[in-house]
């Protein structure tokens, strides 16, 4: 298996080791005619080569919810959220997913590790967490209503699941539900550099899972560990990653911290500052995706027809 | 000034927190005073409380300040203003809100709103009105037929259908928001109601402001009643004359005789070209995304007639831009 990073420590798509990757958002318009089965916002989002769609429903009235109308508990803010995650079975087959959907009327699943060897926990593992960060921001949407957040995954390149975190921040901003702020993920790993074997071969581990430690020996790289930010799916699956760590950075500091196995205190310390860093950067972009939106529609709004133009003889904006 | 969700608004007191703002308290640890620290350090700030907008003030008990910290170090307690909208912010004199750039419409008392019938209950109807929620006409909220003023009893919970159907489209002015976001509505006078033997076309509720009059006759030499509602459903019909009538009063018989008139005569072709000409005008201003109302639709409907477009021909790109021409700065005006 080649080195992840190579002579200059660049990675395999050339980005350097604290670097995210390229961020791209295609906010989709609102339907022709609205009713209460339309989503609220959608939009299509993808980091590298990770792409997921995000749909968001509602407020809608929950019929379940049978309580009397109290009001919420200001400081500490929840609200009733449906979250629904379709994951493809195969990659031979996209065409087929498997779904699942957590509400805060269905019991949480068992297990929530980040590795699972089987598509239906990682699937249950991946809600809970959306869950669990977004129920601590989602505020103010009425006594008894529920808001529903629909994900689903065309491709995985690795870090599925901060892309689908950042996802559902931008869908959530952009469909008008309130939020106390804007949590931003990024995944993190320590990267010891491979060293080829005496037979000048190296083993390479395709499964999820992976060993603690590195891989030691002669010849290759120096042993120096270096911190990865935003891993893709070759370096999430090679055997030189360790400690492998979901983050999620708000305003006010970390929300959510998904850690594969212990990591010691000092590691563990810089792989959040690292990751720390990452999460601005990536907090940036996704706030000038914001921005660029919702100044393209005031300016064609308050403009003087300078922000549009004539494209195939049809009115588009510039 | 555009804002994202957790920004922060301002910092100083005296501000009062509007939709799409939230205060927060937070605890700055003044870590200055301390012996040995570091000039540069930046106080440590937790955030122990937070009031939600809307929630009436529960949970903001004044605390008292906690207790200076024995090594010299002091915590102050601040209060911030954070948006929790994408949007844009307003401030009238003290009130800073946040008005997001939603396509879905948000109810407010007082509004005029345009719906269709999608569901009739024992004693409501339920309206589709362009948002995540159906809004809800009580029987108890409209005219009985020939102006009855008593109550309601069962055989007028059977005679619902008479009144308004499946798929009727009915005006009304939003009476109540509950604390749920259900939306009541009333249609008790003689302005709203059913109707009839007209267009609707729909727009973004964004491009809507409240103004004084939603309901207006386009111009005198145009016989076309506009109803602009609120939630961005816009009602085009024949200008119906219930003021010059030579008479002083006018009954509710009447009212109700001219409406039925209205709704079974037939449009006039000329009629029936003005009403496609007001919406294709409407159009033109959901393509440029601008505001709709008396002023625009007035400044864009002349200017397709000055120029001698045709119908279809308003809807090519170039006209388009042409006919919206001027229309920002008859946007900015208030009605």
């Amino acid at each position: 298996m080649s080195s992840l990073l190579n002579l200059v420590s660049l990675r395999s798509d050339y980005r350097e080791p604290s670097q995210s990757r390229v961020i791209s958002s295609t906010i989709l318009p609102p339907p022709s005619s609205i009713s209460t089965n339309s989503p609220t916002g959608s939009l299509t989002y993808s980091q590298g080569l990770t792409k997921v769609q995000c749909e968001i429903y509602g407020p809608t009235l929950d019929p379940a919810d049978r309580q009397p109308a109290v009001p919420t508990d200001p400081s500490s803010p929840t609200a009733p959220l449906t979250v629904t995650l379709s994951l493809p079975l195969s990659p031979s087959n996209p065409s087929k997913h498997l779904t699942y959907t957590l509400s805060s009327s269905t019991p949480p699943p068992l297990t929530s590790s980040v590795s699972s060897h089987t598509s239906s926990s990682l699937l249950q593992s991946y809600c809970l967490s959306i869950y669990r960060v977004f129920s601590k921001v989602v505020f103010g949407v009425g006594v008894r209503n529920r808001v529903e957040i629909r994900l689903k995954v065309f491709n995985d390149d690795g870090s599925l699941l901060s892309t689908l975190i950042n996802a559902s921040t931008l869908a959530l901003a952009t469909s008008a539900i309130p939020l106390t702020s804007l949590p931003i993920s990024t995944t993190t790993a320590i990267f010891s550099p491979t060293v080829t074997q005496k037979s000048g071969t190296s083993t390479s581990n395709n499964k999820r899972s992976r060993s603690g430690g590195t891989v030691g020996g002669k010849g290759g790289m120096s042993g120096k560990k270096v911190t990865l930010i935003d891993l893709n799916l070759e370096e999430e699956l090679s055997s030189g990653v360790d400690s492998y760590m979901v983050v999620v950075f708000d305003d006010d500091g970390c929300l959510m911290c998904k850690m594969e196995n212990r990591v010691e205190v000092g590691r563990f310390r810089g792989m959040v500052g690292e990751a720390e860093g990452g999460c601005r950067e990536v907090r940036g972009e996704v706030e000038g995706i914001m921005r660029d939106w919702a100044r393209g529609l005031f300016e064609r709004r308050e403009g003087d027809g300078r922000g549009l133009q004539l494209l195939k003889g049809r009115v588009v904006g510039k | 000034m555009l804002v994202v969700p957790g920004q922060v608004l301002t910092t100083e007191s005296g501000f009062l927190r509007g939709h799409g703002t939230y205060v927060e308290i937070v605890d700055i640890l003044d870590s200055t005073d301390v012996g040995g620290g570091d000039d540069q350090a930046e106080p440590e700030i937790e955030v122990t409380n937070m009031m939600i907008d809307g929630e009436g003030g529960e949970g903001c008990e004044d605390k008292p300040p906690p207790p200076p910290n024995e090594e010299g170090g002091g915590v102050k307690t601040t209060q911030r203003l954070v948006s929790s909208l994408l949007g844009l912010v307003h401030r009238v004199n003290a009130l800073i809100s946040v008005h997001p750039l939603s396509p879905l419409y948000t109810a407010s008392t007082g509004d005029l709103i345009v719906g269709r019938i999608v569901s009739v209950q024992s004693n409501r109807w339920q309206l589709s009105v362009g948002s995540n929620k159906l809004a809800n006409l009580m029987l108890s909220s409209v005219n009985l037929p020939n102006g009855d003023q008593r109550m309601r009893n069962k055989e007028d919970s059977l005679a619902m259908r008479s009144l308004f159907k499946e798929g009727d489209l009915v005006s009304g002015e939003v009476q109540q928001i509950s604390s749920d976001g259900n939306i009541n509505m009333h249609a008790r006078s003689s302005r709203y109601g059913l109707l009839q033997n007209g267009l609707l076309t729909t727009l973004p509720p964004c491009l809507v402001k409240r103004s004084k009059s939603h309901n207006f006759l386009l111009d005198s030499n145009t016989p076309i009643d506009v109803l602009l509602g609120c939630n961005g459903w816009c009602w085009l019909q024949r200008h119906v004359d219930l003021e010059n009538r030579g008479v002083e009063v006018i009954t509710v018989e009447e009212i109700e005789g001219v409406k039925k008139v209205h709704a079974e005569k037939e449009c006039d072709e000329e009629v029936k070209e003005d009403l496609v000409r007001v919406k294709n005008a409407i159009e033109i201003l959901k393509i440029c995304f601008r505001y709709v109302n008396k002023s625009t639709i007035t400044v864009v409907y002349k200017k397709s007639i000055e120029l001698g477009l045709t119908v279809e021909q308003m809807m090519t790109g170039e006209n388009i831009l042409e006919c919206s021409a001027g229309t920002r700065e008859a946007g900015a005006k208030i009605m």
